[in-house]
């Protein structure tokens, strides 16, 4: 355990905590847009940087970090709403903003940091990607790592090997569900489900019949995550029942 | 050959010390003589020589292709050792000369030595003035040695350095040495490398690497490429002290796709060491002290020279630099302790272990020892590559080295430290030239670009090129570095074209420092640089820009225009001719151009035989 301040209270944090989780934990919020529990940070929106300064040796003016990368240190001293902090954030979303100035997303997170007016230049055509990564990660740590980012600065999208559509991707659809501003097209139809610009086949679920997920998907979770093909088989509700089942059976015991 | 243990190597390395031929025809290999035909050159002298075969003449034996002597502008150029003779814009006519009087008849031919602005002949390398204020360490076998040959570089004292190492010192002395020689990296930053090294060598780990940073992408600098293709083996003996003293096993040498012949010269540095058993396992005999090294080529991202964007890019992933706050020296290449270098600061080390932490100390300036190398570049009298003591003032490297700006010229401005550094006006001039005096001016050392200016250079477009170039390299990865110069690059390109606004500036400051403060990595976060150091010291010229709508130095298209000097013109009608928009029009003998209809694409005034069509900067 080690002690630190935020926002000039004392807080305590273990050895490896991030400044986003101390701050969680506190009950103080920092804005975050890239960031994903569930996934490795990687800093790319910078909308949760805070400002702090070390002490001892490296002690002296005041530094703006990513909350979501910095790890905490003893005695470190953090705010989390400073003017300098506020201001960079509303030029970040300011900035995002740009990218789309119609996306509802974008617009609750300018009204959230403070920023009414789009003063900024827009591209020629609306990029509704803002980049995060967040589709990334979640597709090569519980997907098939179908998708990557490609190209570079301005031109940089999410793209898969020479923009084709690829065999990797089992059409799980996680990209889409982790989206922070719903730029990924997802789309169920009958036994249809369209990801991205791939269409996919759905197949019935075990339990109730009705449409459920991919063939692909249930060749990764059974041979790749190793769960029970009769687990990954199951639509989100009858895996409720039978789990839920199980547990009202452990209670009646 | 067989690989030497410790007790023969000294023996190797006096024989061949003995053996060096001391008569010498060095021929400039470097990037500038080549393209200007020295291989040519080269090739010439064999064949003046009567070359026969296999045996082979004086001039066989003791001609060589070297590596770059600096002094760019004056190539091709071929040295005559031991006397020091220098020749100047050698051409291959010129070989039968060079051979029969100064190779045999031992006479200089004047016609082809250096001359001075004064039109004075100057037949000794070390009188001429840009070798006069030149101190070389890193570059100090560059031009000299043979590059593809390793017995020429132990013949010149080298892999001296790494025995004495591996003989006298423990790994902790070697970083202490370091550290006591207060060498601070030459890649830009200016960490202190013992500080690095000591971190690497004491942080847990299973593996250890040394990396070499050959990456080097910024526009108009040629330091590392210099030394990797003139001298390979001395960045090779600067790795080679540094996986012992950190306790690396395995190391890479970084190096960007552009440079194939230092790939090349590099490689086979490293066969040649390996057969010679100073890479490889059991180095020099010493059991259990192995060290691998390889060479890797890099794809061409610019981005790629920040540390961890070349070490994932090394790992086989996208060359995108990691947001995380542990430095490679604790977690690099496969997250595990990392020394990685640039390649000047590697070539420093040998250096540094065979002359003493004292003398390495005794160079340079109070926080900055030792020399640095500059590509000097632009409109100075002599570009080229140089290497001078820190603490040197700007002034002493661009007239006293560089020789003054060229066509009598006035100084205007100093660009150091490349795209992300920062331009600086001719009050900065007596400034010291080391890592914390140009941070403070609002500059930086960055890997030593150094771009001279006149007053024909606009500071509007110059920092305007250096965002777009920012644009296009920067990886996208981060909201400030990726949207910032995004935004930037399009109020540059509306106040170049004459629609600035008067509120733009305000906008400009504020996004630039955003990207100083929100950026991920260093890139973004000295993006900024050229906008706010040219704004901070040429602010009126933005002005000009913005309300006069004109460009004080002429540069900027729309906002300039061609002017006929009736005093000039003689009414001889080429320009009507070759003016595609047909936009001149006469009128009783008088030549004028429609400015609204006028393209700026300057066919008048080229066509023009009496130079009395100009561009003009501030026309209203």
């Amino acid at each position: 355990m080690m002690n630190l301040y935020v926002n000039d209270e004392l807080v305590q944090a273990q050895q490896g905590q991030t400044l986003l989780l101390v701050c969680e934990q506190s009950g103080i919020d920092v804005p975050t847009l890239c960031f994903h529990p569930g996934l490795e940070a990687t800093g790319n929106c910078r909308l949760c940087s805070v400002e702090i300064r070390r002490s001892g040796w490296e002690a002296g003016a005041t530094d703006v970090v990513c909350a979501c990368l910095f790890p905490a240190e003893e005695d470190l001293e953090v705010w989390t709403d400073t003017e300098r902090v506020r201001r960079l954030r509303r030029l970040i979303v300011e900035m995002l903003w740009a990218r789309d100035p119609r996306s509802p997303a974008l617009l609750a997170l300018a009204e959230k940091v403070g920023v009414n007016k789009q003063r900024l230049n827009t591209y020629g055509q609306s990029r509704r990607c803002i980049l995060c990564s967040t589709c990334v990660r979640v597709c090569g740590e519980l997907g098939a790592d179908a998708i990557s980012m490609g190209y570079r600065g301005v031109d940089k999208k999410v793209t898969t090997p020479f923009d084709r559509p690829t065999e990797d991707c089992i059409g799980c659809g996680a990209c889409a569900h982790a989206c922070p501003v719903g730029t990924i097209y997802f789309h169920e139809h009958g036994w249809e489900r369209q990801v991205r610009r791939q269409t996919f086949r759905l197949l019935p679920c075990s339990g109730c019949g009705e449409p459920c997920n991919t063939s692909e998907e249930r060749i990764h979770l059974s041979e790749v995550l190793g769960i029970p093909m009769e687990e990954a088989s199951q639509c989100p509700t009858c895996k409720r029942r039978s789990v839920g089942g199980g547990m009202v059976d452990i209670q009646r015991r | 050959m067989t690989r030497l243990h410790l007790k023969d190597f000294w023996r190797y390395s006096k024989q061949q010390m003995e053996k060096r031929n001391e008569q010498r025809v060095l021929v400039c290999g470097g990037p500038g003589c080549l393209a200007r035909g020295s291989q040519a050159v080269y090739e010439a002298l064999l064949d003046a020589s009567g070359r026969v075969g296999g045996t082979g003449t004086v001039v066989e034996h003791a001609a060589h292709m070297v590596g770059c002597h600096g002094l760019c502008d004056q190539g091709p150029l071929v040295i005559i050792e031991p006397q020091g003779t220098f020749y100047t814009h050698v051409n291959p006519e010129m070989a039968p000369r060079i051979y029969h009087e100064t190779l045999r008849g031992g006479r200089v031919v004047e016609d082809f030595l250096y001359s001075s602005g004064t039109g004075r002949r100057i037949a000794r390398y070390a009188d001429i003035p840009f070798y006069q204020r030149q101190q070389k360490i890193a570059l100090r076998n560059v031009g000299a040695v043979d590059p593809e040959d390793i017995n020429d570089y132990v013949a010149l004292g080298g892999y001296r350095a790494a025995a004495k190492a591996l003989e006298d010192l423990s790994p902790e002395d070697v970083i202490g040495w370091v550290k006591d020689s207060q060498l601070r990296g030459r890649g830009g930053a200016g960490f202190p490398t013992g500080r690095k090294w000591e971190v690497c060598a004491q942080a847990p780990g299973e593996n250890r690497y040394v990396i070499a940073n050959g990456d080097e992408g910024d526009p108009g600098a040629f330091m590392d490429r210099t030394i990797m293709e003139g001298d390979p083996h001395s960045l090779l003996e600067g790795m080679m002290i540094g996986a012992y003293a950190v306790g690396a096993s395995e190391g890479f040498i970084y190096v960007r796709e552009e440079y194939p012949l230092a790939v090349e010269r590099l490689k086979g540095a490293i066969g040649q060491a390996e057969s010679l058993g100073l890479l490889g396992d059991d180095i020099l005999g010493i059991p259990g002290f192995c060290f691998n090294l390889s060479v890797r080529r890099g794809g061409g991202a610019f981005v790629c020279g920040e540390a961890t964007a070349l070490i994932n890019s090394l790992e086989g992933r996208l060359g995108e630099p990691r947001g995380s706050y542990v430095v490679p020296a604790v977690r690099g290449y496969n997250q595990q302790p990392t020394a990685l270098n640039n390649v000047e600061t590697f070539c420093v080390i040998p250096e540094i272990i065979n002359k003493g932490p004292a003398w390495f100390a005794a160079i340079g300036s109070e926080a900055s020892r030792g020399t640095k190398t500059f590509s000097l570049v632009g409109r100075a009298v002599h570009i080229g590559l140089i290497e001078v003591p820190m603490g040197m003032s700007l002034r002493e490297i661009i007239y006293d080295v560089g020789g003054g700006i060229e066509d009598g010229r006035t100084f205007k401005a100093v660009q150091t430290g490349g795209p992300s550094g920062g331009c600086l006006s001719a009050e900065y001039l007596d400034l010291p030239v080391d890592f914390d005096a140009l941070e403070e001016a609002g500059s930086m050392m960055g890997s030593g670009g150094l771009i001279v200016m006149d007053e024909t250079t606009c500071m509007v477009d110059v920092a305007r090129y250096f965002l777009s170039f920012l644009r296009d390299e920067s990886c996208g990865q981060c909201v400030p570095c990726r949207e910032g110069l995004f935004q930037l690059t399009a109020i540059f390109d509306r106040i170049v074209s004459g629609e600035g606004q008067e509120s733009d500036l305000a906008a400009v400051e504020e996004l630039a420092v955003a990207m100083q403060e929100g950026s991920l990595c260093g890139l973004g976060q000295s993006a900024s640089n050229p906008v706010l150091s040219t704004l901070r010291h040429f602010r009126g010229e933005y002005t000009a820009h913005i309300r006069e709508k004109c460009c004080p130095a002429g540069v900027c298209r729309a906002l300039t225009a061609y002017v006929i000097d009736v005093e000039r013109c003689r009414a001889c009608g080429r320009c009507l001719e070759v003016c595609p928009p047909q936009c001149i029009a006469v009128s009783q003998g008088v030549y004028t151009i429609d400015r609204e209809a006028c393209t700026r694409c300057g066919a008048c005034s080229a066509a023009c035989p009496f130079a009395a069509i100009s561009r003009e900067g501030c026309v209203q």
